[in-house]
């Protein structure tokens, strides 16, 4: 277990902070000084989704053996080549869906992410949406994780895009559950991200007001839950306890002093952000009349500046970040090799019959989202925590998508593992099934991604990390993908 | 012959077609021994089988282990019962009925299950333990209907905890913040629990809730100074209905060290303060169903907790004064004062309005909005006319839901319509405002009921053409709560695509299933309903012809269908078959019982429908169901916690 000394923190950038925000900066310290006493570090884990797969010509790289060092980058990873020592790309996942309902996009997010079957469908909402039957990968990560436990903020759900096929649908717009049919809703607009994670509250005068009227009503809330446990059934005490841990963690980030985001580095609160809830018409050929990939991609930046901002403040660790409902309606200009100047929707576009046209437009769209992922990537490496780090050498980032390719296949998931250098990550790999018992769960004798999961639990401190509901969908943590 | 006797007479004609056999006679209170009940053509053990496990077999699992169907082993849902019953035998163990393969296939495997799986699992397993005591000779009173649904704490949705906060302190409230869409609405409330991310949500309402709370802090209140026992009597006032239940000393105690930390800044801050404390709190983000214990191990609601379940049932929202008063006073124990309170909810515009919501989420009509069209084959298609097109069921539901029979829903030859709708279906339109809606009677044969309407029609298509199979799972699963469907096998998906990418017409794509194994085995089972709609197109408009020039063919053969021996032409004439049968009348009882109880699990089938069923007539009204329902046990009765 590593810890760093204060006096090793890069002084600079820890007295500039504290020129800039005296006020308001103690919890920060305090975290600090609890690093220095052999408290964990920090590591950070965001699971970070695309919509809709990938086109498997452009996405493999081509080589031998496992070693990425040996492979020449494929078209659509090509953005993330200099990530490659901190990289596993893998080949030869399978989503354990046997026995599972649901559309492709709707059923591959809920499996994806919690890796239980999801045999029973939410009534309505297109008639194709499953309940997730457990908790996320992020919840149980953050449940059991002594790298991830410390933040005041416990995890944050955000996306870009709340469009699904449905207005009601609940299984494409979540990749977070804190238990069965418990979705954690994500956080569309960035200003209210922001809002959440810095608080309402500035620092300074009033604060120190503001805090005890808080904790009066959530002391309210808790001493309520003790009398109603005291008449409950004890079958009923579950849902006590998940209200209580609620209550719990909210109180936690109040008792968060308010921190200055722009000691964080954010200058300004992000602009609030007409977030798209309408479908625009679209026929045959899924052209609308205007484009959305600009605001797209203008949400996802602004949703990664709080993400860094967090981070560096060392005020939440777990992070979901989804780019679109896998059903993605985003309409995405200079994509359509015959006529950039058409908007075509990303989802209903690849359902069209595989065409020259349709391809180049889904691997086109593909490097579009590893460019972004890349220049995210690239802001974690530059950005310092608290210690005086790179953001990046803690982070742990998991790159997936709820379908390995627009015709809803399940088979050689294109999922990446990031890891910077002290998260154990043994990158420069290019993981290939061969080995391990595949799962039944699977078809094509996969190896499970419920496996791909399980190797998280190394690096983030468990002795036994498990995903999926019985042994047929899981067959253990991958070897040699952490140290 | 009564209307009465003749619609029963119906119904048993409608069962015995199920599966080829005769319906036994039972004893006036419905036991059966197993001495003298077997019928001549079935053995006893076949005879109880017949009478405990088949009927949940049959309606769940059927299109696959069964003969007719995808074949699967074991055959135990076989429309032949002897053969039905030699195959359970092969997954059931009747002298230890908790160790049956098929209940850990439920419990364990979560095969394939009708909604919650542990519920399936004890359902059968209870099944099971019946078929076992005939078998050995003891007595099962059958007719009998064993409370099901267990003590409960019930998590408000977002739409009930929103509506319950505007009923407290405005509608106004949330104004300026996406709101919960009251069509659309949570069949499963049973098992949600609290996180993080709702319960921070509930507190941005309440903080929302709260906002310039100045004025509606004095109106609230009544306090016009400072008075801090005036505070007490707001706080208490305000408690008791967020809790839907008296609040005790202790806890005024507590809201008033609340309203104390936040009079240090201000009078109403205190009040502020105090309100946010009620609405974030768990008593009022939950309702209890856990009642007072009785002699025979059931628990009777509380008054309150009955006000609480009979409100949100049809209000979607907190008890009124009124409900609130009925509880404190006790009288709502009494089943006659809860129809009574059914009346006066009925009474008003917004109850009706509620329940109808409801239906429509029930029969999923939520998928017309955000429905998109080919706008080149559609080009008079609009966010604008889907909404007209809702508006028009709403008020075709207003009509026939109320009063009379509400199988007039399949056949009534009656709508209402605006310049466009009528220019959809083809008739001029008789009113002088383009947008006001007009009750016009549709004289062409080609409509009758809400399954020609455009909205139904829309929503269940493609965006460029119609969908037989969305169409077909529409009237199997929502309108008539039929065997449940599989999804597709996963050997099957590659041809799905293949066929969906395809320029086949529906027809052809729906005579390549029926042709073609895996696909018939439960297309079979719903594909004709389906094609009874393809005179319509995906937007509703009646057409001749299909999108490539071929006349359409309206004559169905439902003989493959359960239930059904007819051929009918087009959907009108289905319509007014299914006008004069019950299962539609059912389906519609199935979704009031499961959204009053919050347990999407319920099947048609189960003795907390059917005992509400039998005593209806084809005159029945939604009103007779929803009073049929709320004096029942099914509202008011439960039974002992069970651990899930």
């Amino acid at each position: 277990m590593k810890s760093h000394s204060l006096s090793q923190l890069n002084r600079r950038n820890f007295l500039c902070g504290l020129g800039g925000t005296a006020v308001g900066l103690s919890s920060w310290v305090q975290r600090a000084i609890a690093q220095e006493q052999g408290t964990n570090d920090p590591r950070r884990f965001i699971n970070f989704q695309r919509p809709v797969g990938t086109v498997h010509e452009h996405w493999w790289p081509s080589g031998n053996g496992n070693n990425l060092a040996n492979y020449q980058m494929s078209r659509i990873l090509n953005p993330l080549s200099e990530f490659k020592n901190n990289m596993v790309v893998f080949d030869g996942l399978g989503l354990p869906h046997i026995g599972s309902n649901g559309g492709g996009h709707e059923r591959g997010t809920v499996l994806t992410v919690t890796g239980r079957r999801s045999p029973t469908l939410y009534a309505g909402n297109g008639g194709d949406d499953p309940q997730a039957e457990g908790p996320s990968v992020d919840q149980l990560l953050l449940a059991g994780s002594p790298y991830l436990k410390a933040a005041p903020v416990a995890s944050i759900q955000l996306s870009c895009d709340q469009r699904a096929d449905t207005p009601g649908e609940v299984s494409p717009r979540h990749l977070s559950y804190s238990g069965a049919r418990a979705p954690m809703r994500p956080y569309y607009q960035p200003l209210q991200a922001y809002e959440r994670i810095f608080g309402t509250l500035a620092p300074g005068a009033g604060a120190s007001q503001a805090v005890q009227d808080n904790k009066s009503v959530l002391d309210f809330a808790l001493n309520d839950l003790k009398r109603m446990r005291n008449f409950a059934p004890a079958s009923q005490w579950d849902k006590l306890d998940a209200y209580e841990d609620a209550v719990r963690e909210i109180e936690k980030e109040f008792q968060n002093d308010p921190t200055d985001p722009v000691f964080c580095g954010v200058e300004t609160a992000p602009e609030n952000i007409s977030v798209n809830t309408k479908t625009d018409n679209y026929g045959t050929n899924n052209e609308v009349s205007e484009r959305d990939d600009v605001k797209h991609r203008r949400i996802g930046e602004l949703h990664m500046s709080v993400i860094r901002a967090a981070f560096k403040c060392d005020l939440t660790r777990t992070v979901t970040f989804q780019w679109s409902p896998g059903t993605n309606h985003v309409s995405f200009a200079d994509m359509w090799p015959p006529s950039p100047s058409t908007f075509k929707v990303h989802h209903t576009t690849s359902h069209k019959p595989r065409s020259y046209e349709r391809e180049e437009f889904l691997a086109r769209i593909e490097v579009w989202y590893a460019e972004r992922l890349r220049d995210f990537l690239r802001s974690l490496v530059t950005t310092t925590d608290i210690t005086g780090k790179s953001l990046f050498d803690t982070t742990i980032l998991s790159y997936i998508t709820e379908v390995a390719h627009a015709d809803h296949s399940w088979d050689r998931m294109p999922w990446v593992m990031f890891g910077g250098n002290d998260t154990g990550l043994q990158g420069g790999q290019y993981w290939r099934h061969g080995g391990g018992r595949p799962s039944s769960a699977t078809s094509r004798n996969m190896r499970s991604t419920n496996d791909f999961w399980m190797s998280l639990g190394r690096p983030l401190g468990f002795d036994n990390f498990t995903m999926g509901d019985n042994q047929n969908f899981y067959s253990g943590a991958i070897n040699g993908i952490f140290s | 012959m009564t209307r009465i006797t003749l619609y029963a007479a119906i119904f048993t004609l409608a069962l015995s077609a199920c599966d080829g056999t005769s319906i036994p006679s039972t004893s006036s209170n419905g036991s059966v021994s197993s001495s003298s009940q077997a019928s001549t053509q079935l053995t006893q053990s076949e005879q109880a089988f017949k009478q405990t496990l088949y009927p949940f077999l049959n309606a769940n699992c059927a299109v696959c282990h069964n003969s007719s169907g995808a074949k699967i082993i074991p055959l135990h849902s076989d429309s032949n019962i002897t053969q039905a019953h030699s195959a359970a035998l092969t997954v059931v163990k009747l002298d230890a009925p908790q160790a049956s393969r098929i209940i850990s296939r439920l419990r364990d495997d979560h095969h394939n299950c009708p909604g919650d799986c542990s519920a399936a699992a004890s359902s059968v397993q209870k099944a099971i333990e019946n078929w076992a005591t005939i078998v050995n000779g003891g007595n099962v009173d059958l007719a009998a209907c064993d409370v099901s649904f267990p003590q409960d704490l019930i998590l408000l949705g977002e739409l009930p905890f929103v509506k319950s906060l505007q009923s407290l302190m405005g509608k106004n409230i949330a104004e300026g913040r996406v709101q919960p869409d009251a069509a659309i609405k949570l069949f499963s409330q049973k098992g949600n629990i609290a996180n993080t991310s709702l319960v921070r949500i509930r507190l941005d309402w309440a903080d929302l809730a709260t906002t310039n709370f100045k004025r509606k802090a004095i109106q609230a209140s009544g306090c016009l100074m400072a008075d801090n026992n005036c505070a007490r009597t707001y706080i208490e006032k305000f408690a008791t209905r967020g809790f839907k239940r008296p609040v005790s000393s202790e806890e005024i105690d507590e809201l008033m060290t609340v309203f104390e930390q936040g009079a240090k800044t201000s009078f109403v801050h205190g009040l502020k303060l105090a309100t946010q404390a009620v609405v974030f709190s768990a008593s009022f983000n939950h309702r209890t169903e856990y009642g007072d214990r009785n002699n025979d191990g059931t628990y009777s609601l509380t008054p309150y907790e009955l006000a609480a379940s009979l409100s949100y049932f049809l209000t979607d929202t907190l008890p009124d004064d009124e409900l609130f008063a009925a509880a404190k006073s006790g009288a709502l124990s009494n089943p006659a004062e809860r129809e009574a309170q059914v009346d006066r909810l009925l009474a008003k515009p917004e109850t009706k309005e509620a329940i109808e919501y409801t239906l429509l989420s029930a029969w999923n009509m939520g998928n017309l909005f955000g429905k998109v069209k080919d706008p080149e084959t559609f080009p008079e298609y609009s966010a604008g006319l889907a909404a007209q097109m809702y508006q028009e069921t709403r008020l075709f539901l207003r009509k026939h839901l109320w009063t009379g029979g509400i199988n007039k829903l399949l056949s009534s030859r009656t709508t209402f319509v605006t310049d466009a709708l009528a220019d959809l279906y083809g008739i001029p339109f008789p009113g002088s405002d383009p947008y006001e809606f007009v009750e016009v009677e549709i004289t062409d044969g080609n409509r009758a009921g809400i399954l020609t309407q455009p909205s139904v029609l829309t929503a269940f298509s493609r965006t460029d053409e119609t969908s037989v199979v969305a169409r077909g799972l529409l009237v199997n699963g929502p309108m008539l709560c039929m065997a449940r469907i599989p999804p597709p096998p996963e050997e099957a998906l590659a041809v799905i695509g293949e066929q969906l990418m395809s320029d086949a017409t529906q027809q052809e794509l729906a005579d390549f299933r029926a042709a073609n194994s895996p696909c018939k085995d439960c297309h079979n089972q719903f594909d004709a309903y389906g094609l009874l709609f393809e005179n319509y197109d995906a937007i509703g408009r009646y057409r001749a012809t299909d999108e490539s020039g071929m006349n359409i063919t309206s004559d169905i053969d439902l003989s493959k269908m359960a239930s059904f021996d007819e051929v009918v032409s087009g959907v009108v004439d289905f319509g007014e078959l299914l006008a004069g049968r019950s299962d539609f009348t059912e389906c519609v009882t199935r979704h009031m019982v499961a959204y009053s109880t919050g347990s999407d699990a319920i099947q048609r089938s189960q003795c907390e429908v059917t005992n509400i069923t039998q005593n209806l007539n084809p005159d029945s009204s939604l009103t007779d169901i929803i009073k049929a329902l709320v004096k029942s046990p099914t509202l008011s009765l439960r039974t002992a916690e069970t651990s899930q």
